[in-house]
C-alpha cells in the first residue's frame, strides 16, 4: 500500500514537470533544477516532520510560528556566542515540540488545541524577542550561508540535507521499535495498549522529532535571509499538512512514509516554481495552486476508494501492525 | 494482481493531472517565447499601495515594449517566499528585477546573488538594503513633510503652537516627513512653534488618545502635523470630541477614503501625497536602461503633491493609483 501511494507521489511529480517544461522554456533547465532543490529543503524537512505527527494520529499546527522563534533565538545566539549559537536551534524546536507532545499525550489535551497554544505562544515569543516586526540580522552568516545557496558535489545543500533526513527517518521508522509504535499509535491506539505499547511516551516523541525537524527548516529560512524572522514561516503548517497528504501520510493516522512526502513536497514546490517562471498573473498563481493542490489531495480518496474495493481487504495499514497485534 | 493496479490508478492521476496543469494555460502561453523581461517582486499585492505601483510599472512596460514578469509575496511576513520568488526570476533569466522588499535587510542576500549573477536590481519604494542595487526608486518623503508646513502656516496664518504625530520610529519615510515639516518650520516661518512630538502614536486609536492627552496639556494648541492619514483621522476623532474642531487645524499625508472624506468635510487642511504609478514607472524605466547597459540614476525621488479642498476634485489622480477597473 505505501509503495503503491509512493508510485504515485512520483508520478504527480514527473506530470508536473512534464506540463511546465511545455510551459515555460526557462523551467526543466540544469539550473532550475538545482534551483528548486534547494528551494524545497525547508518545506520538505518541515512536512516530513509533520508526517511522524499524522502517523500517531494527531497534526501539529505551530510549526511555523515555532520555525521562527527558532530563527529568532538561533540568530541573538549566534550574535552572542559566535558559532555555538547554532545549537540553540534544536534546542528551542525540541523543547517546543516535546511541550506540545507531553500536553497531547500525558496532559490528553487535543492536538488542535495544544498546537493551536503553541502557536500563538511561539510567535508571540518571537515578536517580543525581537522588539516587533523586526528582522534580527546576522552580524556573520559564516558556514551557514552554505545550507542557505551552497552545493555539496552538484547537489543544492537544501536537497541533500532532505535526503539525509530522509534516511534517518526511514530507518527508524522501519527499523526501530519507536518507529513501529508511530504506526501501531496511528492505527490502532487501544490495540497498541493492549499489546503492550507505551501509547503516550510514543505520542510524545512523534511531536519531539516533529520540533527537531522544524529548527532544521527554521536553520534554513535563517540561512536564506541572514536574519531571525520573526512573522515568517505563517501557513508553512497548512503546506506541510498538504504535502503530507498528498504524499499519501492520512490524517486519520497509521500511514505514511518518508519518500512519498518527499516527493508532495516536491509538487508543492515545483508548482510554486513553474508559475513563478510562467510569469501569468499572482493572483491567477494562487488560484491555480489551491486548485491543483485540492486535485492532487484527492488521490488520498481515490486510492482509499480503490483498495476498499479489493479482495484483500484492508491493507492501508501498516504490515507491522497485523505481525505485532497477532 | 494488487500492484498493477495501483500503478495503473496512479498513471490514470498522473495523466489527470497532466490534463489539469496544462489545462489551465492558453495555447499561446504554452508556447511563451524566450524573449527578455523585466521582473517585478512585490511584497504584498493586497495592499492598494502595491496594486498602483504594478499598474505604474505594467503602464510603463507596454510603453516601452518589455515584458513583466511578476511575482508576490503576498504579505510582508513572507520573506523566505519572496527570496524564493527572487531566485525563480534568476532562473528565468530576466535581464533585470524590480525589488520592493518585504525586509530590506534581510532580502539583500539574494539580492546580491542576483547582481553577482549578472541581473541589475532596482528597488522601490521599500528598498533592498545594499549598495549593489543600480536605483532607488521611491517618494520624496521630505517634500511631504515640507507641504504639510507650508499648508498649515497658511492656514494658521498668523502662526501658533504645532504638535507632532511623527509617525512610527525607525520608518525612514517617517523620518524624512518628519524632518520635512521641522526644517521647513525652523527656516521659514519663524512664528509657528513645535511644541511637542509623538512617535508612539503610529495609528488611529492611539494618536486618537494621544491627541487627547494634547488638548489637555496644551489648551493652546493651533494646529497638528500628522504622518499619515490613518493617524490624523485619530488626531480628528480626539478634536471632535473635544469640541475644538474650529480651534485646532489638521494637516497630514496620503489619500485613502477617508482622508478624501476629512478633507471634504473641512477636518483635514490639506495632504500631501507621493505619486505612486509614477514611482512604478519610474522603476521600470531605470530597470530597462540598466537592462541596456545605459546609465540609471541611483536615487529617483518622485515629486510630491498637494491636496487640497478646492484641488482634489480636478486633481489628475493618474499618476497617483491605479483606476478602479484594474487587475494586476
Amino acid at each position: 500500500m505505501r509503495l503503491g501511494r509512493g508510485v504515485v507521489g512520483l508520478l504527480a511529480v514527473l506530470a508536473a514537470w512534464a506540463a511546465f517544461s511545455t510551459l515555460s522554456p526557462f523551467f526543466l533547465t540544469g539550473s532550475n533544477i538545482v534551483n528548486v532543490g534547494s528551494q524545497v529543503g525547508p518545506l520538505a524537512i518541515a512536512a516530513l516532520g509533520e508526517m511522524v505527527v499524522i502517523i500517531t494520529g494527531g497534526f501539529d499546527v505551530s510549526i511555523g510560528a515555532v520555525a521562527a522563534l527558532v530563527t529568532v533565538v538561533t540568530a541573538g545566539a549566534l550574535n552572542a556566542v559566535g558559532p555555538a549559537g547554532i545549537l540553540a536551534a534544536p534546542l528551542v524546536g525540541i523543547a517546543c515540540g516535546a511541550v506540545n507532545g507531553i500536553l497531547v499525550s500525558y496532559g490528553g489535551v487535543q492536538p488542535i488545541i495544544a498546537t493551536l497554544g503553541m502557536l500563538s505562544f511561539a510567535r508571540g515569543f518571537a515578536l517580543i524577542l525581537s522588539g516587533g516586526s523586526q528582522a534580527v540580522m546576522l552580524r556573520d552568516t559564516g558556514a551557514l550561508a552554505w545550507l542557505g545557496y551552497g552545493q555539496l558535489g552538484g547537489i543544492p545543500a537544501g536537497l541533500a540535507v532532505t535526503v539525509v533526513v530522509i534516511l534517518l527517518l526511514a530507518a527508524l521508522l522501519l527499523g526501530l521499535r519507536l518507529g513501529r509504535w508511530f504506526y501501531m499509535v496511528g492505527s490502532n491506539r487501544q490495540a497498541a495498549e493492549l499489546v503492550g505499547v507505551p501509547v503516550k511516551a510514543a505520542i510524545a516523541w512523534a511531536y519531539v522529532l516533529c520540533g527537531a525537524a522544524v529548527s532544521l527548516t527554521a536553520l534554513f529560512y535563517l540561512a536564506r535571509a541572514s536574519a531571525g524572522l520573526p512573522t515568517e514561516g505563517t501557513g508553512l503548517e497548512l503546506q506541510a499538512i498538504a504535502a503530507a497528504v498528498i504524499g499519501g501520510a492520512s490524517l486519520t493516522g497509521g500511514v505514511g512514509a518518508p519518500v512519498p512526502v518527499f516527493f508532495g513536497a516536491l509538487f508543492i514546490q515545483t508548482l510554486s516554481n513553474a508559475l513563478d517562471l510562467a510569469g501569468i498573473s499572482p493572483f491567477v498563481k494562487e488560484v491555480v495552486l489551491g486548485a491543483v493542490i485540492v486535485f492532487a489531495g484527492l488521490i488520498d480518496y481515490i486510492i482509499r476508494k480503490i483498495s476498499e474495493t479489493q479482495p484483500v481487504g484492508r491493507d492501508g495499514r501498516a504490515p507491522d501492525t497485523q505481525t505485532h497485534v497477532g | 494482481m494488487h500492484r498493477i493496479r495501483k500503478l495503473m490508478s496512479g498513471s490514470m492521476i498522473a495523466a489527470l493531472m497532466l490534463l489539469l496543469v496544462g489545462g489551465f494555460f492558453p495555447p499561446s502561453g504554452r508556447a511563451a517565447p524566450a524573449k527578455a523581461a523585466v521582473g517585478f517582486s512585490m511584497p504584498d499585492l493586497s495592499e492598494s499601495f502595491w496594486i498602483s505601483m504594478a499598474y505604474g510599472v505594467d503602464k510603463e512596460a507596454k510603453a516601452l515594449g518589455v515584458q513583466i514578469v511578476k511575482v508576490n509575496a503576498g504579505g510582508d511576513a513572507n520573506v523566505n517566499q519572496q527570496i524564493s520568488q527572487i531566485q525563480d526570476l534568476i532562473q528565468r533569466k530576466v535581464s533585470a528585477i524590480i525589488v520592493g522588499a518585504t525586509n530590506g535587510a534581510a532580502v539583500s542576500p539574494i539580492v546580491d546573488r542576483a547582481v553577482a549573477g549578472g541581473i541589475p536590481v532596482v528597488g522601490l519604494s521599500s528598498i533592498p538594503a545594499t549598495s549593489r542595487i543600480v536605483s532607488a526608486v521611491g517618494a520624496d518623503h521630505y517634500s511631504m513633510g515640507r507641504l504639510q508646513a507650508e499648508c498649515l502656516a497658511k492656514a494658521l496664518g498668523s502662526g501658533g503652537n504645532v504638535g507632532m504625530m511623527a509617525g512610527p520610529a525607525g520608518q525612514s519615510w517617517a523620518d524624512e516627513r518628519a524632518k520635512g515639516f521641522r526644517e521647513t518650520v525652523a527656516s521659514r516661518f519663524s512664528r509657528i512653534k513645535i511644541v511637542t512630538e509623538s512617535r508612539l502614536a503610529d495609528n488611529r486609536n492611539s494618536a486618537l488618545t494621544t491627541m487627547e492627552d494634547w488638548i489637555q496639556r496644551f489648551p493652546t494648541l493651533h494646529g497638528v502635523y500628522s504622518a499619515t492619514d490613518d493617524i490624523g483621522a485619530g488626531v480628528v476623532d480626539a478634536i471632535k470630541a473635544g469640541g475644538k474642531t474650529a480651534a485646532i487645524k489638521v494637516s497630514s499625508s496620503n489619500l485613502s477614503p477617508t482622508a478624501a472624506q476629512l478633507l471634504q468635510s473641512g477636518d483635514f487642511v490639506c495632504v500631501s501625497i507621493q505619486q505612486i504609478v509614477l514611482q512604478g514607472q519610474e522603476a521600470v524605466k531605470q530597470a530597462v536602461n540598466a537592462a541596456r547597459k545605459q546609465p540609471t540614476t541611483s536615487r529617483v525621488a518622485t515629486p510630491a503633491l498637494l491636496v487640497t479642498k478646492d484641488n482634489m476634485t480636478n486633481l489628475d489622480m493618474s499618476l497617483v493609483s491605479a483606476p478602479a477597473g484594474y487587475k494586476p
